[in-house]
């Protein structure tokens, strides 16, 4: 036991000006990574990755002509498209990292940061402090995105570099300009979802109503979309569809977008996912804006 | 002369057609001061302006001698605020949470993790400190929220309501820390609290607001100066009546304070000497267990303020 | 004589291994009677067996000589609660909210009014009857407790921490009807932490720790009961050194304490004698001040709980 009281001292070290959200970002990482979801749904994603670049070379040292012999299999087999092994295996890809990965994560981040926040009063902790509604959003917004991307544009690079590496010079420019295009899409979309998902959870006040919420928007929109198209014969109702818009965005980005017409227009799909990306923006700024004013 | 702590000018903050500050005029120059007043009086209101949280529709807050408004951000390095509700980040320790916020105030990591551990040693928060602050009680809790107001070594402390919930020794702990900052360490001090015993004991100086206006600023002695010379006296056993009798037949007017075994003895003309009422309980037969100078506590002086409109 | 307000018997309550009360005997009759202790001394347990909300693992209460179980209702007119937890109603408006809490006690249309206007008169808050609980100040809602607890006048109120969060005129008005209340042979057991708010209006207590009775009765012969400390005057004036050389040759003097030039600390196993010896003192014009050890409630509480850092 200490023989003195505790004592109270000032502090003379080092303080410094550099901006508020660079601490807020790698402390929202560090608590996004401390769930165990997170964890297990980032791990998975990268080993598929992992996995799939394996194979690559696997193939290239055992059959170096595999991409060939994959068309003329296709092709023989009467399929639709012609199979060509080109940028738009990417857009397949989406089906094995992304659209199963966007889901949860979201609601992950959902409910282990944004509604603890909310039921830990944080945000009072926060603005008593040297930190700007705007920095706050900026900190977590990157840090959601951070995480969205490493789950999905991770793996997705890495199997792009092993296709790189183990082609030759023709096959190199097919899938030239798909990591390019793949970052910006995938960017695009992981910034307006992290937007939107915490617009919700500002509205709702609650985790349980955010996760609801989204849940349905995302499930509930996709089967609506495909309704009232076919209701309706307008190819636009489809942008309802969350998931759909995805692929259309990676797609018109990666210059792969197909020719036939079962798509909506890539205005229309772009015009909805930024419209949801800046009334999110707006509600947030004007949600957080009254929240720093302290109850 | 150093630029006082807050000064107010024609502090006037409308939120569209309501008006929460009816051009407030105030001057802090330091020490600890208590801000008093009804709930809707317009504090929390104060309080933004003063952290630069909201912008005045006219007149100014200055606070250490800059503009809140336009140098909110880098004000709140130096001042320390402690909310009525509890505030922590959850997902964290509570000294993890604490090192973060300090973060948030510029320090680099490691010194922000050791003044961490610091203030929470200050405060009396040991093991529990490795644990999130859902988990605490409620005089942890309180304790929780005076470390992270003093993490970033503010130069002005806020205090909203900083005992409550607390039992009589949490309280007494409580209070204690706080004056051991306020007079060790020259911190200055505003602290809201209707506990008007609390104010009584750490501040020198009130404000008293109420319905958006300041109704009285002033030194706490003069408000409960003694009151024109009366003494406040306790009566052994049961003779209280006997002594009240006694006392208003000797001239004095004597006022039943409580529970009718003190009261209030005061002489229209003079101040009453204590001897005079010791001489007229032994004429009687009768014990005095106290005495001691009326003053007016601080309580009935806002009281007063807040009835005189 | 009639049955006292309150009489608990052995009363005992553990959740698991936790114990939360132990063997509670008390009587109380009228009057206000406070109720103290540190946080988890086994206060809302108390409560909540007064109340009838949960079990007594042993022992048993009596209400007016009833005994007290969950489930016994006929209570609702003879004890009002106002409980330390938040209203959750946030919805309803403070007049309906008191008019749905009269209809349950078994009143009905405009019997029922009459008494929640007269409650909210009472706590003064008859022109904010149609705010929202939601957008209420947290003593704004506690003033609508003690408000239901009244609203059928009953002869036993029972408040815990009804002054948390209140503004001082708030605080004063609860203080008044509670004294007001209690001048009529009704009983009010108030649960506080504010010490010297309780000092002010009563002088009975109720002390726990531990769930256990620490002490109970008058401040003064609680104070009494104290005997390993002995019993302090306090008297503040000018040339105090000569009473205390004076003093010094007394044998009831245990202890002797000058503090700076103006105040002395007399310590003594025999108070009455100490301060009959002190009239004379005063009557020569030598006194400022004078003040005991029991009058303040906060330091006997400290002597009771004890340990507090001050």
């Amino acid at each position: 036991m200490a023989f003195r009281a505790a004592e109270y001292e000032r502090y003379t070290g080092p303080r410094s000006k550099r901006p508020a959200w660079w601490p807020l970002l790698t402390a929202t990482l560090q608590r996004g990574w401390s769930s165990r979801w997170v964890r297990r749904i980032t791990w998975i994603s990268l080993i598929q990755g992992f996995g799939l670049c394996v194979l690559a070379y696997v193939l290239n040292d055992v059959v170096p002509t595999w991409r060939e012999l994959t068309e003329r299999v296709g092709e023989m087999a009467g399929a639709e498209d012609e199979i060509k092994l080109d940028g738009r295996v990417y857009l397949w890809l989406l089906n094995m990292f992304v659209y199963p990965v966007l889901l949860p994560l979201a609601l992950l981040f959902g409910y282990d940061l944004i509604s603890k926040d909310l039921e830990t009063n944080a945000t009072e902790a926060y603005f008593a402090r040297p930190i700007t509604p705007a920095s706050y959003l900026l900190g977590r917004t990157l840090a959601f995105v951070g995480f969205l991307l490493a789950a999905t544009l991770g793996p997705m690079l890495m199997v792009w570099l092993a296709d790189y590496a183990t082609s030759e010079a023709e096959h190199f420019q097919e899938i030239a300009k798909v990591p390019l295009g793949i970052t910006l899409a995938l960017s695009f979309i992981a910034v307006v979802l992290a937007l939107f998902v915490q617009a919700v959870s500002v509205l709702t006040k609650s985790g349980t109503w955010t996760n609801l919420i989204f849940v349905v928007i995302f499930l509930f929109g996709s089967a609506m979309a495909s309704i009232l198209y076919n209701m309706t014969d307008n190819l636009d109702m489809l942008s309802i569809s969350l998931l759909h818009n995805v692929y259309v965005v990676c797609a018109y980005i990666m210059d792969e977008l197909p020719q036939r017409q079962d798509y909506a227009d890539p205005g229309v799909v772009f015009t909805v996912m930024s419209g949801i990306g800046i009334v999110s923006l707006m509600v947030l700024m004007r949600g957080l804006r009254r929240r720093s004013m302290l109850g | 002369m150093s630029a006082p702590i807050i000064a107010l000018d024609g502090l006037l903050v409308r939120y569209g057609k309501f008006t929460a500050l009816h051009g407030v005029d105030a001057i802090f120059q330091g020490g600890s001061l208590g801000l008093l007043g009804p709930n809707g009086a317009g504090k929390s209101t104060m309080l933004r302006s003063i952290l630069g949280l909201v912008r005045p529709t006219a007149g100014t807050a200055q606070v250490l001698g800059v503009d809140a408004r336009k140098s909110g951000t880098e004000l709140r390095r130096r001042i320390g605020y402690m909310p009525e509700r509890d505030a922590f980040i959850g997902g964290f320790s509570a000294v993890r949470g604490l090192a973060h916020l300090a973060e948030i105030c510029g320090f680099p990591k490691d010194d922000a993790m050791l003044r961490a551990h610091d203030v929470l040693h200050f405060v009396g928060l040991g093991e529990e400190r490795y644990r999130e602050v859902s988990t605490f009680s409620t005089g942890m809790r309180q304790r929780y929220k005076l470390a992270a107001a003093l993490v970033h070594d503010p130069e002005v402390l806020f205090l909203d309501e900083p005992t409550n919930g607390l039992d009589p020794q949490s309280r007494a702990r409580m209070l204690g820390l706080i004056e051991r900052i306020t007079k060790d360490h020259g911190l200055h001090l505003v602290l809201a609290s209707h506990l008007l015993h609390d104010v009584e004991r750490l501040c020198q100086e009130v404000w008293v607001m109420e319905g958006g206006k300041m109704r009285l600023t002033g030194s706490i002695s003069d408000l409960t100066a003694a009151a024109r010379g009366a003494r406040r006296v306790t009566i052994a056993n049961d003779q209280g009546s006997a002594f009240h009798a006694a006392a208003e037949a000797a001239g004095f007017a004597c006022a039943i304070d409580g529970d009718g075994r003190s009261f209030v003895v005061h002489h229209e003309d003079r101040v009453v000497g204590p001897d005079e009422i010791f001489q007229l309980a032994q004429s009687h037969q009768m014990v005095i267990t106290s005495i001691r100078p009326a003053a007016r506590s601080l309580e009935d002086a806002f009281l007063e303020v807040l009835e005189g409109e | 004589m009639s049955a006292p307000a309150i009489k608990t018997v052995g009363l005992s309550r553990w959740y698991g291994e936790v114990q939360g009360l132990a063997g509670l005997d008390v009587t109380i009759h009228h009057g206000v009677v406070g109720l103290l202790g540190p946080n988890g001394s086994g206060k809302s347990t108390l409560m909540r067996l007064l109340t009838g909300q949960i079990h007594a693992s042993r022992g048993y209460v009596e209400i007016f000589g009833e005994r007290m179980t969950p489930g016994h209702f006929k209570s609702f007119r003879v004890l009002g609660h106002a409980p330390g937890e938040d209203i959750h109603f946030e919805n309803e408006r403070a007049c309906d909210f008191l008019l749905l809490l009269a209809k349950l006690g078994g009143e009905s249309g405009s019997r029922a009014q009459d008494r929640v206007d007269k409650a909210l008169d009472r706590i003064g808050m008859t022109p904010k009857a149609s705010v929202r609980l939601r957008e209420m100040s947290k003593g704004m809602r506690q003033r609508i407790k003690v408000a239901q607890a009244i609203l059928f006048e009953p002869p036993l109120l029972l408040l815990d921490e009804p002054l948390n969060g209140m503004d001082p005129p708030s605080r004063r008005q609860t203080l008044d009807l509670v004294r007001e209340y209690s001048s009529t042979e009704r009983t009010v057991l108030l649960a506080s932490h504010v010490l010297h708010e309780v000092d002010a209006i009563t002088d009975h207590l109720i002390m726990l720790h531990h769930g256990r009775l620490l002490a109970e009765g008058q401040l003064s012969d609680i104070r009494n009961l104290i005997e390993q400390k002995p019993r302090r005057a306090t008297i503040r004036g000018e040339g105090l050194t000569q009473i205390a050389a004076k003093l010094l040759n007394e044998d009831r003097l245990s202890g002797l304490t000058m503090e700076g030039d103006d105040c002395l600390h007399l310590d003594t196993r025999d108070l009455p004698k100490l301060l009959l010896e002190l009239q004379q003192v005063g009557a020569d014009g030598q006194i400022e001040a004078l003040e005991t050890d029991d009058q303040k409630l906060d330091a006997v509480y400290d002597m009771l709980v004890g340990g507090s850092a001050r």
